[in-house]
């Protein structure tokens, strides 16, 4: 919580400097966004992508893997689930399921191959799923200006048909996706905390030589988290296009499958902290949105307000966790000395 | 030797939390003297030392160093006041040589009246200069008899060479107090032997020793005085000639302690394990086990003596499917498992206690409850449908182990890490795991390496309920007493391979020694008596 103020009090620095009272701009942020209905739908729907794509990071995490990925994963499946959207006309109630999960089929299949590395050859997955997100992207550019562009000129697809875009509720903005929330929390609580391969993945991410010794298979683990966090994020970039924007382009995401991270970084203590984190995001981004227009605040502070407070809220877990080991930093520090010393 | 105190401890008390882990501590030590430090698991002996180390600060009490109160806020403060510590869970890097780990910290060279400013640094990266600290170390090496080259890698060394590199990183810095936590409980009889004689060489140069240990026999051999420890209360200390090592453990665990085990006889029956032609390599793929035939009867405990490097390790991750094996079969109660995975040992009920605690025998973030289940946690006793796991189940099962063998500092098991309890009981914790499964196999890696007094006749115990139960048991150990108190039969491993083969009957420490250290038969009359437990 100190964090949390200690970070508004640094970000307080550029509002004060643009002259806008930071005091209202928090109370915009904190008070009244999350209070009106149009602030609520906005807070919710943007926690939607941030929950889902942090879980994708945190479930390889559990593991003991990185997931730098989401985002590459989050593009396949919105790539592949607005493809599906697109050409089959079908009814509703079977294009939006199908879109869902082929969307999840996309993303995890995307997913599987830096856990498919990492476990098989031991390549790096951070280097990996890192380089297949810039891979996804781009190709995303690419079908965007070809195979999938639309009319008007625009590097986007055309308008989804209303089959394919999610119901709304007692805000226009307000998709249905954003039961994902609770379905999904519920899902990933149930996996890591009551099932067997839970139980396995917390073993091989805590110990993995003691896992194997327990007769563990740290191959199936690594791929099959990677798999579903990757369909969780593909399932992410179906909603965001489905429920949000109803069609897909090159910045559809704001680079959630980075904040996601940070997200799964900030929650790592359970999944119902990973989604408290996402919906502290979703606040703070859907806030800084708001006051851009109220308060006639450029965008670019609203990010770096973000950032200040992810740097703060990180830092200070990390110093509180790592109390004990501050001592050891310093031979660490010299180590490094060492290093530069010999070469 | 003076009685002059060096180092004065008083009412020194650390609290974590609720729990007291030193009350009200209050012992000296004097200048040039070997100073032992005994108690149980948990008593309070190694919170007691990172308080001198600067590892933790005390809640409340006084340290006087030469009469000085001192305040320790880091190693590096203790360091700078002359006292250096080995630990008994060595920190070392892997991935750096023996002389960069030595050197790992020290902000000068050893030769500071040359290296003032920083074109003297840089010019001395690339002059003889750099070699200073590489003299330094062999000199050392050589005048205490620590053989390691400083230019092998950490990961490369075993166990005794490590502790080796950690004694040398010590008296590099030029300390008036080390303290040794547990130094010999890696070592073999042999090179405890030398051990002892370093430290009596580092005595005799003017430093001062804490030597931390379970076992009694060294305390008797080689402290002047000793400190016990029990419950985190000093409950005495006395001179180490006026005291019987009976009368020292009573101090130590508050009642009697049985030292021989009444070891029934037990039929030995059908073969759980037989391997023939194993062959494997080492971490660096360096062959390491050449070719060894073993066999283990149901019912049967086989002990392998060995001196630590020689292939224990190898031969213990290859029976459980750990290691790859290079050549040669294995059979688990005739089923041909050559070359399976770990699981499906685990499934043909082979139990594996490793000689790592913490590297390969717990997941040490996790719950007291996840350690106990991971090798039963597939069998149907915690089935829940198809793909759900039994939590309830499971923490019930793990106190049932907890509270079966007597595992000490478990508040919760469903939240207690078992890397916070202290070594010997997770050891018991592991031990309980591998044995609540009432397996047909056990393979047992120095179980009782590091384990106090008290604990050692539990587990000792512990494995000889197992063997009447009918299992086969393969016990490596460099504990020759344990070997011969235990054991049906005794294996000498040198090199990769056995080079004999005998009862606990038909040898003697003496010769299991010499077979261990040389490969071969001894070829001179033994000595008199040598010391060990109970003798």
């Amino acid at each position: 919580m100190l964090t949390v103020v200690a970070a508004l009090v640094v970000s307080a620095i550029p509002l004060l400097w643009l002259g806008v009272n930071p005091l209202r701009s928090y109370r915009e942020i904190f008070v009244s966004n999350p209070t009106n209905i149009r602030g609520l739908a906005n807070i919710l729907v943007t926690t939607v992508p941030l929950f889902l794509a942090g879980l994708a990071v945190y479930l390889p995490l559990r593991a003991g893997l990185w997931n730098i990925g989401a985002e590459g994963q989050l593009f396949v499946g919105a790539i592949v689930g607005s493809a599906v959207a697109l050409n089959l006309s079908w009814p509703s109630y079977v294009l939006l399921p199908a879109m869902f999960l082929f969307a999840g089929i996309a993303g995890g299949l995307y997913g599987a191959i830096p856990g498919y590395l990492r476990a098989k050859h031991n390549v790096n997955e951070i280097i990996s799923s890192l380089m297949l997100t810039f891979t996804a992207t781009t190709f995303a550019g690419y079908l965007l200006r070809g195979p999938m562009q639309g009319g008007g000129g625009q590097s986007a697809t055309d308008q989804l048909p209303g089959a394919a875009r999610l119901p709304t509720v007692a805000h226009p903005r307000l998709h249905v996706g954003v039961v994902a929330l609770v379905i999904f929390a519920v899902l990933g609580y149930l996996l890591l905390n009551r099932t067997r391969l839970g139980y396995e993945v917390a073993l091989v991410g805590s110990n993995p030589a003691a896992a194997v010794q327990a007769g563990i298979s740290k191959y199936k683990t690594y791929v099959l988290v990677f798999v579903i966090g990757g369909a969780l994020a593909g399932i992410a970039g179906i909603i965001e296009i489905a429920g949000v924007h109803g069609r897909l382009f090159e910045e559809f995401s704001p680079e959630y499958g980075f904040t996601a991270i940070a997200v799964a970084l900030l929650g790592r203590n359970g999944v119902f902290q990973v989604l408290l984190a996402a919906l502290f995001f979703g606040v703070i981004t859907a806030g800084g949105t708001t006051i851009a227009v109220t308060q006639n605040v450029p965008t670019a502070i609203i990010n770096v307000i973000v950032a200040l407070t992810i740097l703060f809220l990180l830092t200070a877990d990390f110093i509180r966790d790592h109390r004990i080991t501050v001592s050891y930093d310093r031979s660490a520090g010299s180590d490094e000395r060492g290093v530069e010393g010999a070469s | 030797m003076s009685t002059d105190a060096l180092l004065e401890v008083e009412n020194l008390t650390k609290r974590f939390g609720d729990v007291v882990a030193d009350d009200e501590v209050t012992f000296s030590v004097r200048e040039g003297e070997i100073h032992g430090l005994l108690g149980e698991n948990g008593a309070g002996k190694s919170v007691l030392m990172k308080m001198l180390y600067g590892l933790y600060s005390p809640t409340s009490g006084t340290i006087r160093f030469r009469g000085d109160p001192q305040q320790f806020d880091s190693p590096k403060d203790a360091i700078d006041t002359g006292i250096g510590m080995v630990h008994q869970h060595f920190k070392l890097i892997p991935r750096m040589t023996v002389l960069e780990n030595i050197v790992l910290g020290e902000r000068e060279t050893s030769s500071p009246e040359s290296a003032t400013g920083f074109g003297d640094r840089f010019r001395s990266l690339f002059t003889r200069e750099r070699d200073r600290p590489r003299e330094r170390v062999t000199e050392l090496a050589d005048t205490y008899g620590l053989d390691v080259d400083p230019d092998s890698k950490v990961w490369e060394l075993d166990i005794g060479e490590q502790q080796r590199v950690e004694i040398l990183k010590a008296l590099y810095r030029d300390i008036d107090l080390l303290i040794l936590d547990e130094p010999t409980a890696v070592l073999t009889p042999n090179e405890s032997q030398r051990m002892f004689e370093t430290i009596r060489q580092l005595v005799d140069e003017g430093l001062t020793v804490i030597f931390i240990t379970h076992k009694l026999w060294e305390i008797e051999q080689m402290t002047d005085r000793v400190s016990v420890l029990r419950d985190g209360e000093l409950v005495e200390t006395v001179e180490t000639d006026d005291v019987t090592q009976a009368e020292l453990a009573e101090l130590m665990v508050g009642r009697d302690v049985l030292f021989r085990l009444e070891k029934d006889a037990v039929d030995v029956r059908a073969p759980v394990l037989e391997a023939s032609g194993l062959r494997a390599e080492d971490d660096r793929d360096i062959e390491s086990l050449s070719g060894v035939d073993l066999t283990v009867h149901e019912g049967e405990i086989v002990g392998i003596a060995g001196v630590s490097g020689n292939g224990q390790r190898e031969l213990a991750e290859c029976l459980i499917g750990f290691r790859p094996l290079e050549d040669g079969e294995i059979e688990i109660k005739g089923e041909t498992l050559t070359d399976a995975t770990p699981r499906e040992f685990v499934d043909a009920g082979v139990s594996f206690v490793p000689e790592d605690r913490y590297e390969h025998g717990c997941a040490a973030d996790l719950s007291v409850m996840h350690n106990a289940g991971y090798k039963t946690y597939r069998t149907e006793k915690f089935e829940s449908g198809r793909y759900f796991l039994d939590y309830g189940g499971m923490a019930a099962y793990a106190s049932s182990l907890v509270d079966g063998f007597d595992v000490r500092g478990v508040v919760d098991v469903t939240r207690t890490p078992a890397g916070e309890l202290s070594g010997g009981n997770l050891q018991k914790l592991i031990l309980a795991r591998e044995m609540r499964r009432d397996p047909d196999l056990l393979i047992a890696n120095q179980p009782t390496r590091g384990v106090d007094v008290g604990a050692i006749e539990n587990i000792r115990r512990l494995m000889l309920d197992q063997q009447e139960d009918g299992t086969g048991i393969l016990l490596l150990s460099e504990d020759l007493d344990e070997l011969l108190d235990v054991s049906d039969r005794i294996l000498v491993i040198y090199e990769g391979e056995f080079v004999l083969e005998t009862t606990p009957e038909e040898t003697s420490k003496w010769e299991l020694g010499m077979y261990m250290s040389t490969g071969e038969a001894p070829t001179q009359e033994p000595p008199g008596e040598i010391a060990g437990v109970g003798e």
